[in-house]
């Protein structure tokens, strides 16, 4: 937009004062992790610590179970990464590229998953892990989570099929290239970008994932991250300001992370769903 | 080549994964429900043929059903407008700066990607009474301390406190969305219309918007499910509570069936908060499109 520069310093205010409001909790929750416990109860809430103090994160390494959601936490992520990519581009693979009668309806049929409310699920689920002995395992995490996840990751796919021309594939079985060989040696290695795009807009959801965490779990044992940052609520509701805080931010580090070396693929594959209107 | 393609057992051994995990975890599940909501079921004891009284129970006089209905609706307004309004607006604010607008939309975003646990922590935080929390002592440093109050437990206010903080952190979603969407138009046309001498807001109003206005539905349409799923932040900032006044349907499904233990009647609602979901989707697309003519 062409403005005078009267109208852009304004704007420019504006911007900063809603970036401000946007980023500044999250800052918040860093400073206040060093706090010293007397610093809650304190009447200023943006006041910075009285001393930097460690406390809170010794507090939280020795006190909590930190160590043992995070392993949780790794392997529900890794194992359910690993099953959507290789279940969604395979899936994808027949959809868009071989002779099926029935890949216009076994795309709608996962595509209807993008609109379907995860609460449907959780009752009959609960029962059935009842009755089958999955329920407080990690098991019951990782199952729920690639259902959900493969909608969007078989579309993603499909979409990128479609740039593979059937000339190259054609070339490949001329040498002598079976069915499988064609998709494990050619189609799978060329769709390195959404293969990324696809494990790291997953690794974000799964790691924050609560609902099914929540409902499921109920063994410490099998605890994940966001499920296991409510252990320093204690008696009568009250919570353990610093530990939490502390907590918050040891766990988020890995997904700033991420986020931060990878925000174009993060954006992109969160965005992905709008994109297809 | 054809042969190849058209090989039956490699159909299988592909699609086959990806279809029993699908149809295990999510199409079969819904059937569940719907099977589900048609019995009275405490889960341990013997499950009772009802018929649709479980659905007549909602029609009829539920009032804790259809009070979560109504907090449903105003809920999904506050997070929609904030998502989509903010979001646009932050847009086209975007637009108009020059430098750094990479690591401004990479920090905008940044809310979105923390886990909802972590946001209803903080914001227990923010709308703390006592010891007095950010918003409280904000509105006092500014002379309103008047207006200061334990924003999660009081009665007017509790529901709009708690659809805050899920609006607040998908703003940056919608924001790159829309502001995608405002960046793809041509900038020819935005150089004739001047020349016209049109003004910025009539620029704005009869170019821009219409242009981008499929990605406007779009966004609403992601904004309002989004929010019709609306669970964690408000499960875990007041559960439904003071009295029923944050209750959501989400909310209070999972209450039925997890803590009474009616998983009849919480199928049931789950049912209905599906073909909600379904309406709710094809409501909007019919208001936009009849507006096009």
């Amino acid at each position: 937009m062409k403005l005078s520069s009267y109208s852009k310093a304004i704007f420019a205010i504006i911007s900063v004062a809603l970036l401000v409001i946007q980023i500044y909790p999250l800052i918040w929750v860093f400073i206040s992790s060093f706090k010293a416990p007397t610093d809650f109860s304190g009447n200023n809430p943006l006041s910075l610590p009285s001393r930097f103090s460690f406390e809170n994160y010794l507090n939280v390494w020795n006190k909590g179970n930190l160590g043992t959601y995070f392993s949780n936490s790794l392997i529900v992520a890794v194992t359910t990464i690993v099953l959507v990519i290789l279940f969604s581009a395979m899936a994808a693979f027949v959809i868009e590229k071989m002779r099926f009668k029935w890949s216009k309806t076994v795309l709608f049929l996962f595509l209807c998953g993008i609109m379907i409310p995860i609460q449907v699920v959780l009752i009959p689920l609960f029962i059935i892990y009842n009755k089958t002995g999955i329920i407080n395992t990690l098991t019951s995490l990782i199952l729920p989570q690639v259902g959900f996840a493969l909608p969007i990751s078989i579309y993603l796919f499909v979409s990128f099929y479609k740039y593979i021309s059937n000339e190259i594939m054609e070339a490949a079985v001329m040498d002598g290239c079976g069915i499988y060989q064609v998709f494990w040696r050619m189609i799978f290695p060329l769709s390195r970008n959404t293969i990324v795009t696809v494990v790291i807009m997953n690794l974000i959801f799964i790691w924050n994932e609560f609902i099914f965490a929540n409902t499921f779990i109920h063994d410490m044992k099998s605890r994940t991250i966001p499920v296991g940052l409510m252990d320093y609520i204690g008696q009568y509701g009250l919570t353990d300001w610093g530990a939490t805080f502390a907590a918050i931010s040891i766990t988020t580090i890995p997904t700033m992370l991420v986020y931060f070396i990878f925000n174009k693929s993060v954006i992109s594959g969160m965005t992905a769903g709008a994109t297809k209107g | 080549m054809d042969n190849i393609l058209r090989n039956h057992k490699a159909v299988l051994v592909f699609l086959l994964p990806a279809m029993l995990v699908y149809v295990f975890t999510v199409l079969s599940p819904i059937l569940w429900s719907i099977y589900f909501s048609f019995f009275s079921w405490d889960g341990v004891s013997d499950m009772v043929y009802i018929g649709f009284d479980n659905y007549a129970k909602i029609l009829g006089g539920d009032k804790t059903f259809w009070k979560a209905f109504s907090n449903n609706l105003i809920y999904v307004f506050i997070i929609v407008a904030m998502q989509v309004f903010l979001g646009l607006l932050v847009a086209i604010l975007l637009t108009s700066i020059t430098k750094g607008r990479e690591l401004f939309k990479t920090l905008y975003f940044a809310p979105a990607i923390i886990t909802s646990v972590a946001i209803a922590q903080l914001f227990q935080n923010i709308y703390s009474f006592e010891p007095v929390g950010i918003l409280n002592y904000c509105l006092e440093q500014i002379g309103l301390g008047d207006w200061s109050k334990p924003w999660l437990s009081d009665l007017e206010w509790a529901l709009t406190a708690v659809s805050i903080p899920e609006g607040w952190r998908f703003i940056g979603l919608y924001m790159i969305i829309l502001y995608t969407a405002l960046l793809s138009i041509p900038s020819d046309i935005e150089e004739a219309a001047r020349i016209d001498g049109a003004s910025s807001w009539n620029l704005f109003r009869s170019i821009k918007m219409p242009l981008i206005k499929p990605v406007l539905m779009v966004s609403i349409i992601m904004a309002t499910t989004g929010a019709l799923k609306g669970f964690d932040i408000p499960y875990l900032l007041t559960n439904g509570g003071p009295g029923r006044v944050t209750e959501l349907l989400p909310t209070y499904m999972y209450k039925t069936a997890f803590s009474s233990l009616n998983f009849g009647y919480g199928s049931a609602m789950a049912v209905f908060i599906v073909i909600e979901s379904l309406i709710a989707v094809a409501f909007i697309r019919r208001m936009m499109d009849s507006k096009e003519t």
